[in-house]
C-alpha cells in the first residue's frame, strides 16, 4: 500500500472571493519589492513578494483569539487538533440556503466517530473563482444544531466547503449586517431571516470558545476523497494570530 | 502507543528577529512596516473593521457576540519556519503553491549536528557521517543547535554567526536525491556566502576580517545563496529557520511534514514543519 496525498485546499489569486464584510484593502495580495528582472548584482537577482491582507482568506481556520476575548492565536493552538483520522462527508445533496442538522451528520456516511475531523463536501467549492455572489451568499451551511451535535460528537477539528463555519443567512441582524442578502431571502421565501436565525454565528462561537479549529473555504481535489475515511494534516504556521491560510492534505493508504 | 506530533517550528510574532541580509532589505525594512495588523478588536463591538467605510456589516452591534479580532499581515513570506519556493531564486522557477505536496511529506531523519559553533561549516562528510544515515528521497533536518539565538536580543548571533552549509554538502545532499532539506538557520546556506560580502553585509564582513584576518570572499567562494541556488535548481525542498522542539526528536527517523497554503504566485510561504512519530 502507498501512501497518496489530495490536496483539500482552494488556490488564491488575485481577485479570489472573499467574505462580503472584509475590508477592502484585502485586496491588495502580492507586492513585489524584489524582482528577477532588477538584479541587486551581476547576474544576481531574487523575487521577493510583501502580502497585503487578511489570513482569513481562501482555506483558513478561525482560531480561538477571533472570536474569543484572551483566546489564543492559531499558531499556539494543540497541534494534536490538526492531525488525525477524518471523515470526508458528503453533503452534495444539499442546495442553496439548506441547513446542515443533527440528523445529516447523525445519517453521513462514514459514520461520525468521537475524535474525528469531520470535513464536510456541499459541493459549493465548484463556485470558488466561478461565481462569487453565488459562493457566498447561497452556501448550505450550519447552525446551532449542528454546531452542538459535533461538540457532544467530540470532534477534534471541522471544515467545509462553504464560505463560513456559519450559513449565511446566520448574521443576526441580518438585516443590518448584510441588508442585500436579507431582503433576497425574505423576497425568495417570504421569511424573516433575523426571525429564522436569532443567533450569531452559533458555529464559529461553539468551536473558538471549544478550541475546536473551524477549516472554511475547503475544494481543491476533495470530491476525490469524499465519501472516505483518511487522515488529515493541516498544520498552521507558527504566528499568533486569529486566522491561518491552511493547506488542508488529506492521506489516504492506497 | 499514540501517535506523537513534534513542532520544529519557531514562533513569529512582530518583534521577532528578521533577517539583515541585503542592504536594500533592511531600506525596505524602515520604510515599511512588516508584521501583523488587526482589523477588527475585541475592545470594540463587531466588527470593528478598521479602513472599512461603507463595506456591509460596519458598526452593527451584535448583542450575543461582543467582538471579533481579525487578523491581516503585511510583509514578506519568509519570516520565521518557512519554505522557499524556486521563483524566489530562479526567473523560470516554481512558484510556493506549486510544489507538489510529495516533496513537503515524508519519512526523514533528524540530524545532530549541535557540535558546531560559529561560522562552522556543514560539508559533504559531515552528511555522509550523519545519523541515523540519510537514505535518497529522505526529508533531511539538520540541528544545529542555532534555534536558541532566534530571539531578538541574540538576534546578531543567529543571523550573522549561524554554520551553515558549503557547496560540497547540497552537491551531496542532490546526489543523495533527498527530498527536502530543513535546519536550524535562517537559509540553507552559510552566514558568510553572501558574496560580495563587504558590498552586501558590511558589518560582518568587517567582524569576520577582525576575528580571523581572513578574507570571505576567498573563504567562501562559491558565490551568492550558491547551496540554496542548486538545491532548489534540483527540486529539493528548502526550510529556513526550523527550531521549536526539535532537540525531542533529533537523532531520529520519523515522519516529516510542513505544507505551504495555497496561495498563487508567493516566493516562499511560512510552514508549521513538524515531525510525527508513530507510537
Amino acid at each position: 500500500m502507498a501512501e497518496k496525498l489530495y490536496d483539500l485546499s482552494t488556490p488564491v489569486g488575485f481577485m479570489a472571493p472573499d467574505w462580503m464584510g472584509h475590508p477592502a484593502w484585502g485586496d491588495k495580495y502580492l507586492e513585489r519589492v524584489h524582482r528577477h528582472e532588477v538584479p541587486f548584482a551581476p547576474g544576481m537577482s531574487r523575487r521577493v513578494s510583501v502580502y497585503i491582507g487578511l489570513w482569513h482568506k481562501g482555506t483558513h481556520f478561525d482560531s480561538q483569539t477571533h472570536h474569543v476575548n484572551g483566546g489564543v492565536g492559531g499558531g499556539l493552538m494543540p497541534l494534536e487538533n490538526f492531525y488525525g483520522t477524518a471523515v470526508i462527508v458528503d453533503f452534495r445533496y444539499m442546495k442553496k440556503w439548506d441547513v446542515v442538522t443533527a440528523k445529516d451528520l447523525e445519517n453521513a456516511k462514514p459514520k461520525i466517530e468521537p475524535g474525528d475531523i469531520v470535513i464536510m463536501n456541499t459541493g459549493w467549492h465548484r463556485y470558488w473563482r466561478v461565481n462569487d455572489y453565488i459562493y457566498y451568499n447561497y452556501y448550505p451551511g450550519m447552525y446551532t444544531e449542528a454546531g452542538e451535535w459535533l461538540l457532544d460528537k467530540k470532534v477534534k477539528m471541522v471544515g467545509g466547503t462553504w464560505g463560513a463555519t456559519d450559513h449565511p443567512l446566520a448574521h443576526y441582524p441580518l438585516r443590518l449586517m448584510y441588508p442585500h442578502l436579507y431582503e433576497e431571502y425574505k423576497q425568495a421565501t417570504g421569511k424573516d431571516a433575523d426571525v429564522e436565525f436569532p443567533d450569531y454565528e452559533p458555529c464559529h462561537q461553539i468551536c473558538s470558545s471549544n478550541m475546536i479549529p473551524a477549516i472554511e473555504n475547503i475544494g481543491g481535489d476533495v470530491d476525490e476523497v469524499t465519501g472516505k475515511r483518511c487522515t488529515i494534516a493541516a498544520f498552521p504556521f507558527k504566528f499568533d494570530t486569529s486566522g491561518h491560510a491552511l493547506r488542508v492534505v488529506a492521506i489516504t493508504d492506497e | 502507543m499514540a501517535t506523537k506530533i513534534y513542532d520544529l517550528s519557531q514562533l513569529f510574532w512582530p518583534g521577532a528577529a528578521m533577517w539583515p541580509h541585503l542592504v536594500s532589505d533592511i531600506q525596505y525594512g524602515q520604510d515599511s512596516f512588516i508584521g501583523v495588523r488587526s482589523t477588527g478588536w475585541h475592545g470594540l463591538n463587531h466588527p470593528g473593521w478598521f479602513d472599512m467605510g461603507g463595506q456591509p456589516g460596519m458598526g452593527v452591534p451584535i448583542p450575543m457576540n461582543p467582538s471579533i479580532h481579525g487578523h491581516g499581515w503585511i510583509g514578506h513570506m519568509h519570516p520565521g519556519t518557512h519554505v522557499d519556493a524556486p521563483i524566489y531564486l530562479m526567473p523560470e522557477g516554481i512558484t510556493a503553491d506549486k510544489i507538489p505536496l510529495e516533496n513537503l511529506y515524508g519519512t526523514g531523519v533528524i540530524i545532530d549536528m549541535r557540535n558546531k559553533g560559529k561560522w562552522d561549516t556543514i560539508t559533504a562528510e559531515d552528511f555522509e557521517k550523519a545519523t541515523p544515515k540519510i537514505e535518497a528521497g529522505d526529508f533531511v533536518v539538520v540541528n544545529t543547535g542555532w534555534q536558541t539565538w532566534l530571539k531578538p536580543d541574540k538576534s546578531y548571533e543567529y543571523y550573522n554567526y549561524y554554520p551553515g552549509l558549503v557547496p560540497s554538502a547540497a552537491e551531496w545532499l542532490i546526489k543523495k536525491k533527498v527530498k527536502a532539506i530543513a535546519g536550524t538557520w535562517p537559509v540553507c546556506d552559510h552566514s558568510l556566502s553572501f558574496t560580495p560580502l563587504e558590498k552586501n553585509m558590511p558589518w560582518l564582513y568587517n567582524d569576520y576580517v577582525r576575528e580571523t584576518g581572513k578574507e570571505p570572499g576567498k573563504e567562501f567562494s562559491g558565490g551568492f545563496e550558491a547551496c540554496l541556488t542548486m538545491l532548489l535548481k534540483s527540486g529539493i525542498t528548502c526550510i529556513q529557520n526550523a527550531g521549536g522542539d526539535i532537540d525531542e526528536v533529533t537523532g531520529k527517523r520519523c515522519t516529516l511534514c510542513a505544507w505551504p497554503f495555497r496561495m498563487e504566485e508567493t516566493d516562499a510561504a511560512m510552514v508549521r514543519l513538524v515531525a510525527i512519530v508513530e507510537g
